[in-house]
């Protein structure tokens, strides 16, 4: 959570911020340049925004294939 | 396969940003709106699956000959399924059988990204490799992910002994099942998988075999199915007919009665390149109220086609029971599909799959003998559920449920101690000195003893599947029992005999074990590792296959690997899933292949102890004196080797 939390003003992500722009000036980006990537390689801040969602499974399921 | 945690699921990699695919920006993928700052905004419009629904647009681009053919593949398409199911429709419901379909059946489905680079949907997602593209589906995360509790129990030897292809050639699925089947178009309209002219078949290596030097092949070839003498025996799974609880949560149902495999005539005449007449065929889990739910009176045409359907198992020797001897087939009625095999509502439907006693091969007057010894076989060490229900009761008969806590309290064998094998104290801890190894001897018999346990009684013990029974079993014998015995087909052998079950709990009355502790039946790392290279002496490892290659390992192993000179035969080689031992001679005479007899040492091994128990009891039952489990196994090797 601190980790996110140095990174964001408000719930803006700065880095998101710079990210955007950039695609707005450029038109595209490679997934080294898009924002997306900002996130989706911190392991710190996906672990603090990300729940886990349990399903109920019947217990009589037995799998399938 | 490991569920992944929310966040491996979407990590990506640094270094799949230097890939050729990490060039291309995610959102001329995936959509979305990288511009705006907040987690919501930047995934409006977001779409996880883009090569599911956007083939052409996320993948076609790039590979435009590929996605062209497999944007309509059998992963993507499941074509066949509509057309067995109008073969069997009221076509004046088909609007709303085909929503069913969609619903339900269509689940299963995947595109590209679903073999290349991430686990498919129904696998529960999720990146393989920090969303690196892999050219080659990883068996594990990928293809068995779905097609596991059948296929990938066969060829990794959950159920059985395995896939020689795997076991001995390291062969995963990609190799028989390459791009060029994998990514072929599968027209609507295609009658089944096997029309599909870019399958597989085993004749695409194994070539000129009716020619060759092997004289079965040249009678066979041809007119029977390869997978008919190739195939082991087993129970076929429970299958997917979806039902629902008491809860209405969705579980998949079949009748026990239905699981065997069979040896059937060809019914599908159109089936390109097959000249076969007969077929192993297994029970499809079909009847005509399968939408009931959905649509009344939806299957009117129920009897247009079989529902005994051609089948392939993916647990392939060279040599099985079926090759051993002409007589285990020929001659053999109950292998073949008859019509009292037939439950009343399918009887027309596989008319044409039903081989009639003319048409079952004669016994043959001269074959070779088998020459498997069973004198030595301890029958005494299995019983049926006849037998208990009649021995159930008497004076030093003791039975003992190991199905665990929670079972046991929802139906037990009246009379029967719950002993739960997992909490009751048996072994030390995870985590403790000495985890996983089973306690002291004097602290074991005791334990024994306040479960209303005596060595000079005779205690039976059953489960659901094996796996716990041939644990206590060792542990019974290793303490100093003196006669113990296992339930065949435990629990649903008990239901499927007609027997009751009861709720009511069984007070065990502490009493003390006696007997002596059985130091022969147990081995240490140091006994291991000294008769490694002894030529008396075999270590099994009862592990499934993939687990002895190292390909995966064990959550609590320090790491992944098997013993030096052991010999994989993984215990679903010795004992079928629901829980019934194959018979002494096709046991024996599967070990001998192996070249495990009984005059031989023989120490079980697999990762905690478990397997390896359940393995005992079976080397033990079959007549082997020296037999010896290796405590806490991999797990406890791992730690000093």
């Amino acid at each position: 959570m601190k980790k996110w939390q140095s990174r964001c003003i408000g719930k803006a992500c700065v880095t998101v911020i710079s990210g955007g722009l950039l695609l707005g000036l450029t038109g595209g980006a490679f997934a080294g340049q898009s924002s997306c990537v900002t996130c989706h390689t911190d392991e710190d801040m996906l672990e603090d925004n990300l729940a886990v969602v349990k399903k109920k499974k019947s217990a009589m399921q037995s799998g399938a294939g | 396969m490991a569920q992944l945690e929310p966040t491996e699921k979407v990590l990506v990699a640094e270094d799949f940003l230097d890939t050729e695919h990490g060039q291309i920006g995610c959102e001329n993928c995936h959509g979305g709106n990288p511009a705006d700052k907040t987690k919501a905004g930047a995934h409006k419009g977001f779409d996880a699956h883009p090569s599911l629904n956007n083939p052409e647009g996320a993948c076609g681009e790039c590979h435009e000959d590929i996605v062209s053919t497999a944007k309509s593949s059998l992963h993507a398409t499941l074509s066949t399924f509509p057309t067995i199911l109008k073969t069997r429709s009221d076509m004046g419901k088909w609007h709303e059988i085909d929503e069913a379909r969609a619903g339900h059946c269509f689940a299963c489905h995947t595109s590209c990204g679903g073999c290349h680079v991430s686990r498919p949907k129904f696998a529960k997602k999720g990146f393989i490799d920090g969303h690196k593209f892999k050219k080659r589906s990883d068996p594990f995360n990928q293809c068995t992910a779905c097609h596991g509790s059948r296929v990938g129990n066969e060829y990794y030897g959950t159920r059985g002994q395995g896939d020689v292809h795997v076991a001995k050639y390291d062969m995963d699925c990609v190799s028989c099942h390459d791009a060029e089947e994998m990514h072929a178009e599968a027209p609507a309209g295609l009658p089944g998988r096997y029309h599909l002219k870019e399958m597989v078949d085993c004749e695409d290596c194994h070539q000129d075999l009716k020619y060759g030097s092997v004289r079965e092949h040249n009678l066979h070839i041809g007119k029977v199915q390869c997978q008919v003498c190739h195939s082991q025996t087993y129970v076929n799974c429970y299958s997917c007919h979806t039902g629902k609880d008491s809860e209405g949560l969705r579980y998949f149902q079949n009748q026990s009665e239905v699981e065997d495999l069979k040896i059937g005539l060809k019914y599908d005449k159109d089936e390109p390149n097959n000249s076969d007449e007969y077929i192993l065929v297994r029970h499809e889990p079909t009847d005509p109220e399968l939408f009931e739910f959905y649509v009344k009176d939806a299957f009117t045409n129920f009897d247009n086609t079989p529902n005994w359907k051609r089948t392939s198992p993916h647990n392939i020797q060279r040599k099985t029971w079926q090759t051993a001897n002409c007589n285990n087939c020929h001659g053999n009625r109950d292998l073949f599909l008859s019509e009292k095999d037939l439950l009343d509502y399918e009887k027309k439907a596989n008319a044409s799959v039903v081989v009639p006693d003319n048409k079952v091969p004669k016994k043959r007057k001269k074959v070779m003998p088998i020459n498997i010894d069973t004198a030595n076989v301890k029958t005494g060490m299995v019983v049926d559920a006849e037998w208990l229900h009649h021995n159930i009761g008497k004076k030093g008969v003791t039975v003992v449920d190991t199905t665990g806590t929670g079972s046991y309290d929802k139906g037990h064998i009246e009379g029967a101690i719950n002993l739960d094998i997992f909490k009751s104290g048996l072994r030390n801890p995870w985590g403790a000195d000495k985890q996983m190894q089973v306690i002291d001897g004097k602290s074991l018999q005791a334990l024994l003893g306040e479960h209303g346990l005596k060595a000079d009684d005779h205690i039976v013990v059953y489960d659901k599947n094996g796996r716990n029974a041939g644990f206590l079993l060792w542990i019974l014998e290793y303490a100093g029992a003196k006669n113990v015995s296992y339930l065949n087909g435990g629990l649903e052998g008990w239901h499927a005999a007609g027997y009751h079950t009861s709720k009511t709990a069984t007070k065990a009355k502490a009493t003390t074990f006696g007997g002596k502790i059985n130091s022969k039946f147990y081995a240490d790392n140091e006994f291991v590792k000294e008769n490694q290279d002894a030529n008396n002496v075999v270590i099994v490892d009862s592990r499934v296959i993939h687990q002895a290659k190292g390909l995966t390992k064990h959550g609590q192993a320090d790491r992944g690997g098997r013993i030096p000179g052991s010999v994989n035969l993984p215990l679903g080689s010795l004992i079928m899933d629901n829980g019934v031992l194959k018979s002494p001679e096709e046991l024996l005479w599967m070990l001998k292949k192996n070249g495990i007899t009984p005059d031989m040492t023989v120490v079980t091994t697999c990762n905690t102890g478990q397997l390896a128990a359940d393995a005992f009891f079976i080397f033990r039952y079959l007549g082997f004196e020296n037999v010896k489990v290796h405590d806490a196994s991999w797990v406890n090797w791992c730690e000093v080797n």
